[in-house]
């Protein structure tokens, strides 16, 4: 970043206060559906705080249509990223160990495991939907995914859970 | 399916929650750059806005014109911008003395006694003792770059994007305010002594302490005018243009970070002979409960196209590694090999998710 002048300062000063107040506002929004997607070993916020960095680093909240959606894309990819990198180190830990025993994280019986063993973005699709009431369509352009894949992805998350409900019954 | 929009719904509201002001100007101040305290007070999040950091950076740059390194002391005219209101700074420091520590910090046990590993996350937390007033820590968002920070006892944890290398390379000095209105200048340039020019041409020079593991120098000076408020002073040098490839270190070494700016040193219980292509934009440690057990390192922008990388990565090891096809990895990865000799192995594994990484940890027991 070069500053050269007080007026580059404040333009500066101003373009991260107008940020700042926009992921304000966002805010609890990207928080629920951060604590949604991340790993169980990701603290939500922390998640939130990730994606606005790398958002913010490459655009102003301001030049992006819809921010919401695109910051919502950047955590789904960033909660993939971290959901294959505790697989990598419990995969590491197996060998290292020499052991069986596959889990680096404590688990603790919950009705949420399930939701849990889902893919982030399995989770994304079905909390948009479900709680968020967002048509299909809809979620298609907020994920940018196609229409028929989260159709798709829908479905097959929809039956793993049924099966796992069943199961438990 | 009420059940799963309850479950749902229970899980976006998951904790632990974290004041969100603090988070988005944690964020901000990242993003931009700029200086920001890791830790909220009482009285509310403790971070410095970027105008007041950016007119720190001016004020120290309008008081300190050169900076350089080595015994000669050339000084060349400012490159300042003019008009800027003096500071006041008057040399203390002359030759081959430097003043005490005025405060040091105290024992705190985020303090590792070896080289702190990058951490996967949002902030440092692992901090290594460089000085006795100055702590360093390193740590990677998770995208593939990395920050640096610092913390004396007037600075809280103030942290920037990683551009510290040699000059050669681009990069440059450093300057962090600490206690007694000092200036403590680290550097990874060679030399006995740094040499700073202020606006009004007197150049001042201290000597520079060489921590024998980071091989990180630095050199203390006093100059009246910079105290507690100006925080983290500035970077004197250029922004980094010269690209990673040319400051990796060569076939056969393991550099401990991502860029040239870490320390060469590695803990001892890590291979230190294994060679890696320079390519990588991102190498983590993975830890299990805090201790670090293996290297991973992963290029983030290119995919893996296949294995020729892999073939091509695989034919840097000598006739003493042994090479095993491993395929009981994830699907994801087409493409996995283990390479082993004695002592180590080094797991390669190329991605259909524009990711290639190299898993390095002790081989395991025969």
């Amino acid at each position: 970043m070069s500053l050269d002048s007080v007026e580059d300062i404040t333009d500066v000063w101003d373009r991260v206060a107008a940020d700042e107040a926009a992921a304000l506002a966002l805010y609890p929004v990207l928080r629920r559906f951060a604590a949604v997607v991340a790993p169980a070993e990701i603290a939500p916020d922390d998640l939130v705080q990730e994606a606005l960095v790398a958002t913010l680093r490459r655009h102003s909240l301001a030049s992006l249509d819809d921010p919401a959606a695109y910051i919502r894309r950047v955590m789904l990819n960033l909660a993939a990223n971290h959901r294959r990198r505790f697989a990598r180190t419990r995969r590491a830990l197996t060998r290292w160990r020499g052991d069986a025993n596959d889990s680096a994280v404590d688990v603790y019986p919950s009705d949420l495991a399930d939701l849990a063993a889902l893919r982030p973005v399995e989770r994304a699709v079905l909390f948009l939907h479900h709680v968020e009431a967002m048509p299909f369509d809809t979620i298609s352009d907020c994920l940018a995914l196609p229409a028929s894949t989260v159709r798709q992805i829908a479905t097959r998350a929809r039956r793993q859970l049924r099966a796992h409900l069943e199961e438990d019954q | 399916m009420n059940v799963i929009a309850d479950q749902l719904d229970r899980l976006a509201e998951r904790g632990p929650h974290a004041d969100p002001g603090l988070v988005v100007a944690r964020a901000t101040s990242i993003a931009t750059g700029t200086v920001v305290a890791d830790t909220p007070t009482p009285e509310g999040p403790r971070r410095r806005p970027i105008l007041v950091a950016a007119a720190a950076a001016l004020i120290v740059g309008g008081g300190i014109a050169v900076l350089a390194n080595g015994p000669t002391g050339n000084t060349p005219a400012s490159s300042t911008p003019t008009g800027i209101p003096r500071t006041g700074t008057a040399p203390d420091v002359d030759g081959a003395t430097a003043p005490e520590p005025a405060a040091v910090l105290p024992d705190l046990p985020d303090v590792s006694d070896v080289v702190p590993p990058t951490v996967v996350g949002t902030g440092p937390t692992d901090w290594y003792r460089l000085q006795p007033d100055l702590d360093v820590a390193w740590y990677s968002p998770n995208d593939g770059t990395s920050m640096l920070c610092f913390r004396t006892p007037v600075l809280d944890a103030a942290c920037q994007p990683d551009e510290f290398r040699p000059s050669e390379f681009g990069g440059g000095p450093i300057g962090v305010t600490t206690a007694g209105d000092q200036l403590l200048v680290i550097t990874l340039d060679p030399g006995n002594t740094v040499t700073l020019t202020l606006d009004d041409g007197t150049a001042v020079t201290a000597p520079l302490a060489r921590d024998p593991q980071t091989d990180w120098g630095t050199a203390r000076f006093h100059l009246r005018g910079i105290g507690a408020a100006t925080g983290l002073a500035a970077t004197y040098a250029p922004a980094a243009t010269t690209p990673m490839q040319n400051t990796t270190a060569p076939a056969g070494q393991l550099r401990a970070g991502t860029t040239a700016t870490r320390p060469s040193i590695v803990p001892e219980d890590f291979p230190t002979d294994v060679p890696r292509p320079d390519t990588f934009g991102s190498m983590q440690t993975m830890s299990d409960d805090g201790v670090p057990i293996g290297w991973e390192f992963i290029d983030p922008t290119k995919p893996a196209n296949g294995i020729d990388r892999c073939t091509e990565y695989a034919g840097d090891f000598d006739d003493t590694w042994t090479s095993t096809p491993d395929t009981d990895e994830s699907p994801s990865m087409p493409y996995a090999q283990i390479l082993t000799n004695a002592e180590w192995q080094v797991g390669i594994y190329c991605t259909d998710l524009d990711e290639y990484l190299v898993q390095v940890m002790h081989a395991p027991p025969s």
